[in-house]
């Protein structure tokens, strides 16, 4: 028996349409009561459009579409009634009101998808790629939820532990039958085996990182000498006149973000102070606070002033962010390039910010700067926190197992690291029972009461 | 049939093999007053396949009866004609050791012992019926008409239980080694509700050692460095006897193909399951058409006999394909056959519907071990018969029963496989099969069991009190190995550097060194001056005990959350139908399992473990209500 739940399932925008949806066993009967169209919905086809009204407390709500979905055939696997009404935050609330009148009950934060996981309808990891899509913030970054729903990562991971599986087979024959004479794994060979699969685990864990990005937003760092363009060049990328620009030197002194979409990537841009020596005391807060900010940043975006000599101070910047992911952004090239700027400085851009030349080339440079190159959505990628921690605790096992075997060890100890591999990649994929899941979902998902 | 009232007793073990034995053994011991049927004296304790005790896996639960207080190690050391640590080349939890047995010594050995101990009486009858009162056992009848009653039985029927001998076309209804089947049983059991599988294995055949030319085999020798299976055996006997090898070849094989029609597995006169582990020589030859040769052993059977064994070739084809198969061998061209290799199908239970104390779960009283419940192996036998008698015996005495986990014995791993996950075909013992193998060593079987042994009135006081001393030395001498302190010096640099090991400029712990790959606690000892002495088992164990303390460690972790899972019970009378999201199967299986804990319905074949996640958040709502 589940109950009947219901809620608003499209983002609460103008849009054009408005669904609500209800799911549980009595959803039909529960929709008929707020539905007038020319027949009741318990006698529509499943999966079939229905016109009619939504009425509430004797007065038409608004006109609507109803799709029926009847078990198992549905989301959830349970019957489903979708009422489509006009976008828009009035009627929707307003028809959700009369079906929570009418006996359904407000819908859980992320309910609905765990009804469809408890149902069986998808595993654990596509149940978190379905929350991930919801807090998805561009395109790209719904794309790889997307293929994680369709199971690309399940598919991915238990190739993976498949392979592992394989590998711990070959050991348990010569241990349990040694006098069999069967092909045994040697050391070198069990090595040999297991140095190829860490490079499949180390490519997800790479991709892990992208993956991160794509869900939570890289977080971008415009750092340089006061008055080289800063502001001007958030503004530019954010197309927002948010930070002020003046030309007194070290007007920003606060961090001011902006979160934009370059090329797909969700990027949380920081316009940070100026740095430079001699400061006055508020400014000296900014410069911490910008070197802190500057610390966490996933990407470095330096400003130089192509009309100014290359300072001491601007040395002292490119130290600090020479080890990170960086661009070197050479500004104001529509004055005359004074700059002289030292070999070592590399990852070199030229723009003008004031005439608008080579921004996209601009975005396309952070763009591969932070996902390389050739990255693709079709890549099996991790978004997830606890999907990741689970592949690195596996390639830690991974690593332990060729270090034993580099020290001496017989691949019969080394399986007891390859089953942990294995169990940990499991986790990801419902394959290995452990109630640290359910902790996790009981995080993820809003459940009791 | 006449029919009469003979005497009352505590327990009745029906079967006298490896299972009944111990079974009849332990409970007797615990004091209760026990009797032993078996179709034929003779047949106590037979071992009508292989003449071995241990093996990969087996080994270890050979030593864990005998931690226990079991018989099957001791009697093997008394036996024994060769004996030999397999695995020595790996890691320290896949050491088992297997023994060639001298059958009939064995036999008369284990017969003797049943016959001194005190409480325990034997019989030769075959039991056709067990009684009821109000669906618990009451008491059992033999096919002479004696009724005895009792208050509990043990089930240890192995092949016996409607054997079927097939040899080509031949058949014809029969118990192992020529010994009667017992054909009643079956039927009392079905009417009683327990659900029964048909099971199949083999054997291969005799031949007379006088018609073999070992010239042309490999000869297999014993260890020299003897370890015994019991830990109370102090001076092992030396090895009397050798094996050899050869191997099948095209022309074996050739006869094989030509004839494969003839044989019963692949012209379906043979309808039971047999273990994949334990193919036939036919078998073989089908499914590995590209492996050009197979190995054969040649084990004596005894030291009184000229009878051997031809391991690697058991077979049902005809007879005359038998001898003509065994003749294209190298050394075997002109071998005279006594006896004519067989398979056999038997009667055997589900063992899921026994509880971990081997119990089954709707008849109080009844209880199941050895090839009864689906196993194969005399080992695995033995070990379910001694769990099987405690746990007989607890009942009598109305006390709780004794159970080992997955963490603390293979036989706990045994009986967790066979009653939680079932199984479809002769079950046996792997190492593989053990998730915490380092921890379940054969070499401290006696840390991990002897305390419960001693509990359950098993072990003696005297030998309690040793192990006790043992133990405390090596863990005083593990705890000194961690903190004693090597200093560099020439001779400790000599030794090091004679070990192609790095040399050492400032003190070092005995630990660290004895970790290092190329050391090992033995090749220590001319620098390490305050060392005790010690015997060698003793050292052997801190050896491994230090060497691999990461592992140990790692396996100690694991362990914990194996049993933060057996720990999450399941409520009783959980209706499962009413847990959404359960797939039909799952369901079901739940329903008759009646699983105690998540671990357990976690084991569970059928049961995903996406379905284990629902049924965890079902049982979390419930409590959250």
């Amino acid at each position: 028996m589940a109950d009947t739940i219901a809620a608003i399932s499209t983002a609460v925008q103008k849009s054009g349409i408005a669904i609500i949806r209800i799911s549980g066993d009595d959803a039909l009967s529960v929709a008929d009561k707020v539905f007038s169209g020319k027949k009741s919905l318990k006698d529509a086809k499943s999966h079939s459009m229905n016109y009619g009204k939504v009425i509430f407390q004797g007065e038409v709500v608004d006109e609507c579409l109803c799709s029926v979905m009847l078990t198992p055939n549905s989301y959830t696997k349970e019957n489903v009634v979708e009422i489509n009404v006009h976008g828009g935050i009035i009627s929707a609330e307003r028809t959700l009101k009369a079906v929570l009148a009418s006996g359904a009950r407000i819908a859980n934060a992320g309910e609905f998808t765990l009804r469809a996981f408890l149902n069986g309808r998808m595993d654990l990891s596509q149940a978190e790629a379905v929350a991930d899509i919801i807090d998805s913030k561009t395109g790209l970054a719904q794309s790889v939820a997307v293929n994680q729903l369709q199971g690309k990562l399940t598919n991915g991971i238990n190739e993976i532990r498949a392979e592992i599986i394989k590998i711990l087979g070959l050991i348990s024959v010569s241990t349990d039958f040694p006098d069999e004479d069967v092909d045994s794994l040697s050391g070198e060979d069990t090595k040999e085996k297991l140095i190829k699969l860490l490079k499949s685990v180390n490519k997800l864990i790479e991709n892990a990182d992208k993956g991160k990005i794509l869900r939570e937003g890289a977080l971008c760092a415009i750092c340089g000498r006061p008055n080289v363009g800063k502001s001007s060049l958030l503004n530019c990328l954010s197309g927002e006149e948010r930070a002020i620009v003046t030309e007194i030197a070290g007007t920003t002194r606060d961090i001011i973000e902006e979160y934009i979409n370059i090329k797909g990537i969700p990027v949380r841009l920081g316009d940070t102070a100026g740095i430079r020596e001699n400061t006055g005391k508020v400014e000296t807060i900014g410069v911490k606070k910008a070197v802190e900010y500057i610390k966490n940043a996933d990407l470095c975006l330096f400003l130089i002033d192509a009309g100014e000599l290359f300072t001491k101070d601007d040395a002292e910047i490119y130290s600090m962010i020479k080890d990170k992911p960086h661009i070197t952004v050479i500004n104001k090239t529509d004055l005359d390039n004074k700059a002289l700027i030292p070999d070592e400085i590399d990852n070199k851009i030229y723009i003008s910010v004031k005439d608008k030349k080579g921004i996209e080339e601009l975005e396309n440079k952070i763009h591969d700067t932070i996902l390389g190159g050739n990255f693709s959505s079709d890549d099996v990628m991790i978004t997830n926190t606890r999907h990741k921690e689970a592949v690195r605790l596996a390639k830690e096992e991974l690593e332990s197992a060729i270090n034993a075997l580099d020290t001496g060890f017989t691949p019969d100890m080394a399986a007891i690291n390859l089953e942990n591999a294995a169990n940990h990649l499991g986790k990801i994929t419902g394959m290995t029972v452990s109630d640290e899941v359910i902790h996790e979902i009981f995080s993820k998902f809003c459940l009791g009461k | 049939m006449d029919l009469y009232d003979a005497e009352k007793y505590d327990v009745a073990v029906i079967g006298a093999g490896h299972a009944g034995c111990e079974a009849a053994l332990a409970a007797a011991r615990m004091g209760c007053h026990v009797i032993m049927f078996s179709i034929n004296l003779d047949a106590i304790a037979n071992m009508p396949c292989n003449p071995n005790v241990g093996g990969t896996a087996k080994g270890h639960l050979v030593r864990e009866i005998d931690a226990l207080g079991g018989e099957m190690g001791k009697a093997a050391d008394d036996t024994y004609i060769q004996i030999k640590m397999l695995n020595l080349g790996k890691g320290p939890a896949v050491h088992s050791l297997r023994a060639q047995i001298d059958r009939r010594r064995y036999q008369e050995r284990m017969k003797k012992t049943l016959e001194q101990q005190e409480n325990l009486d034997i019989k030769q009858a075959e039991v056709v019926k067990i009684n009821f009162i109000d669906g618990k056992v009451s008491g059992v009848v033999t096919n002479m008409g004696a009724i005895y009653e009792v208050k509990a039985c043990v089930i240890a029927t192995g092949t016996f239980l409607k054997g079927n001998i097939v040899i080509g076309t031949l058949q014809y209804s029969g118990g192992p080694d020529g010994m009667l089947p017992a054909n009643s049983l079956s039927d009392c059991l079905k009417e009683a509700g327990v659900k029964l599988f048909r099971f199949k294995t083999g054997t291969p055949a005799r031949i007379n050692r006088r018609s073999v030319n070992f010239d042309l085999m490999e000869i297999q020798k014993g260890d020299d460095d003897i370890v015994p299976f019991s830990f109370s055996t102090k001076n092992p006997r030396e090895n009397r006897s050798v094996c050899y090898l050869t191997y099948t070849n095209k022309e074996t094989h050739k006869i094989i193909m030509d004839n494969i029609d003839r044989a019963p597995l692949y012209n379906h006169s043979i309808h039971g399951i047999g273990p994949r582990y334990c193919p036939s020589i036919e078998d073989k030859v089908v499914r590995f058409k590209d492996k050009e040769r197979h190995q054969i052993f040649i084990e004596p059977m005894g030291e009184n006999t000229e009878e051997l064994y031809v391991q690697g070739m058991s077979s049902s084809l005809p007879e005359e394909v038998q001898i003509a198969m065994l003749r294209t061998v190298k050394g075997l061209e002109d071998v005279k056959m006594q006896r004519t290799a067989y398979a056999i199908e038997y009667d055997c239970q589900d063992p899921t519907q026994l509880k971990a104390s081997l119990e089954f779960k709707d008849i109080p009283g009844l209880f199941g071990a050895g090839q009864f419940n689906g196993s194969s192996g005399y080992e695995e036998a033995a070990a379910q018969g001694l769990i099987a008698g405690i746990n007989a015996a607890l009942k009598v005495k109305e006390k709780e029963p004794f159970t080992l986990d997955r963490s603390e014995a293979y036989i706990g791993v045994l009986i967790d496989d066979l009653t939680v996950k079932g199984t479809n075909e002769p079950y046996r013992m792997l190492t593989s099969r053990a998730e915490y193998r380092l921890l379940l060593r054969q070499d401290n079987a006696d840390v991990r069991l002897t305390e419960k042994g001693y509990q359950l009135g098993l072990i003696s006081e005297k030998r309690y009190k040793e192990f006790l001393k043992k133990k405390e030395l090596s863990e005083k001498e593990i705890e000194r190995c961690e903190h004693v302190n090597i200093p560099p010096s020439n001779e400790v640099n000599e030794l090091l550097t004679s070990a192609q090991s790095t040399n050492i400029s400032t003190g070092i712990k005995l630990g660290e060194l004895i970790r290092r790959p190329e050391l090992n606690y033995f090749m220590l000892a001319p620098i390490d001056k305050d060392r005790p002495e010690l015997d060698k088992d003793v050292a052997q164990e801190v050896n491994i005990a230090v060497k691999y303390e990461g592992y140990i460690k790692m396996q100690i972790e694991q362990v914990k959350a194996f049993k933060k899972l057996e720990q999450k019970l399941i409520p009783d009378n959980l209706d499962y139908s009413l847990v959404a999201g359960l797939k039909k199967e799952a369901k079901e299986k739940l329903a008759k399992q009646k699983p105690q804990n998540i671990g357990q319905a976690s084991r569970i074949s059928g049961v995903s473990p996406a379905d284990i996640t629902v049924l965890l958040i079902y049982i979390e709502q419930m409590k959250r209500g």
